[in-house]
């Protein structure tokens, strides 16, 4: 009896399996058209809106020396005017950060700190620049930046050796089409909204090569695509005891360059 | 990985990313994270920080080191994307008070930790704060998003 029910119950796994598997075979080197498609749809979607909030309720799994997972989240909100409006609150364990972009200066508020840190550009640039700057400047990576890029699709896929179609999914009673990539570091998934508002509702990293797969995860929520903002949303103005500490600035290269 | 990992994929880690960085100077054996109360967590997440996204930056870096005490840094940076060349000066915020006398024990002004020593005091001067530890004196900095202490000469 028992093997009779372990044969049959094989079979259903087996069957189960074959569809995936087959489509992984076939598509082990390939970006589907489809999955491409929906993801340059979100892209050109989040690229027009030129104002606009959401949140991000994230997850992150540390790998302790034991081998052990802990998981620590984020919540951020995020508030972009385009082109170059910017304001950021991520709250978490150990972190409460605020960054405000007015179009020259990039400010980070360390609120448990009291510290804050500015990077000046001389001119007016665009969001897009500013992240950039931020990265590889002062070595400063954005909260949300994967969907806040003018042109998403580009950063997202400049890795992707594969992607598919998985299937209909609803992230928050949301109905979504989720996609599954494959780079050659990670492995991610996002999930995007159907219909004529394509916003990407979920979003899943995995460090396959690492022992024990940790994984990243944000699941996006209070999308407004036509918000309305106070310009002091963008500027950031010291509270009394807040301390201005400075960035370092990255890699070293001012001093390579400018030794004594 | 490129600028794939922009932000999710990272910035997460940033919480966690005082094991990550790369500080300019040497970390001190002497002054390691063990028992401190700022110390980072055990552990970084293990995945890499990404490279910079594949994109063309030519970074001139022009310091001017004339005069003393506050000194300003004049980046110029040239970005140059899908074609169109951005001419853009950065000013990184780098406070570089004169280096005038002599740090205790021996370390070198600049040296930089991820954080404090188990004993330290607070000091403020000319509403600046110093930590000053076991004869050393730090001011705080962000490096990337993480509070780091530099090694400064005492105020």
């Amino acid at each position: 009896m028992n093997a009779v029910r372990s044969i049959a119950f094989g079979g259903l796994v087996f069957i189960a399996l074959t569809p995936a598997f087959a489509k992984d075979v076939d598509q082990a080197n390939a970006i589907e058209p489809e999955a491409a498609q929906i993801l340059q749809q979100m892209s050109d979607y989040l690229g027009s809106l030129k104002r606009f909030t959401l949140s991000s309720e994230s997850t992150i799994d540390t790998l302790m020396p034991s081998g052990q997972k802990i998981q620590r989240g984020a919540h951020v909100d995020v508030a972009i005017q385009r082109p170059n409006r910017l304001r950021l609150n991520r709250n978490g364990d150990d972190v409460e950060q605020e960054f405000y972009f007015d179009g020259n200066t990039l400010t980070l508020y360390g609120k448990q700190d009291g510290y804050y840190a500015n990077l000046g550009v001389s001119k007016t640039v665009d969001i897009d620049t500013v992240l950039d700057l931020a990265r590889t400047e002062i070595g400063v990576i954005l909260p949300a930046a994967d969907l806040i890029y003018q042109d998403p699709y580009e950063g997202l896929m400049a890795d992707a050796e594969s992607g598919t179609l998985v299937g209909t999914s609803t992230v928050g009673g949301v109905e979504v089409d989720h996609l599954a990539f494959r780079g050659r570091q990670v492995d991610w998934q996002i999930w995007i909204e159907k219909g004529d508002k394509p916003l990407p509702r979920k979003y899943v990293i995995t460090s396959k090569w690492i022992a024990g797969g940790p994984q990243f995860t944000a699941v996006f929520s209070d999308w407004k695509t036509s918000a309305e903002f106070d310009d002091a949303l963008f500027t950031f103005s010291p509270p009394p005891k807040a301390q201005e500490i400075g960035f370092v600035p990255l890699r070293g290269k001012f001093d390579r360059r400018g030794a004594e | 990985m490129s600028r794939i990992a922009a932000s999710f994929k990272v910035v997460a880690l940033a919480m966690l990313w005082a094991a990550l960085v790369e500080i300019p100077g040497a970390p001190l054996s002497g002054l390691s994270l063990i028992g401190s109360a700022h110390a980072a967590p055990p552990a970084a997440h293990k995945t890499a920080r990404p490279a910079p996204r594949p994109r063309n930056v030519d970074v001139d870096v022009d310091v001017d080191r004339r005069g003393r005490g506050r000194r300003d840094v004049d980046v110029d940076v040239d970005v140059d994307r899908r074609g169109r060349h951005k001419s853009v000066d950065v000013d990184v915020d780098v406070d570089r008070r004169p280096r005038v006398g002599a740090v205790a024990v021996g370390v070198a002004v600049g040296t930089t930790i991820a954080a404090l020593p188990r004993s330290c005091t607070t000091v403020v001067t000319d509403d600046v704060t110093y930590h000053h530890c076991d004869g050393v004196y730090y001011r705080p900095r962000y490096s990337g998003t993480k509070v780091v202490y530099v090694v400064v000469d005492a105020p």
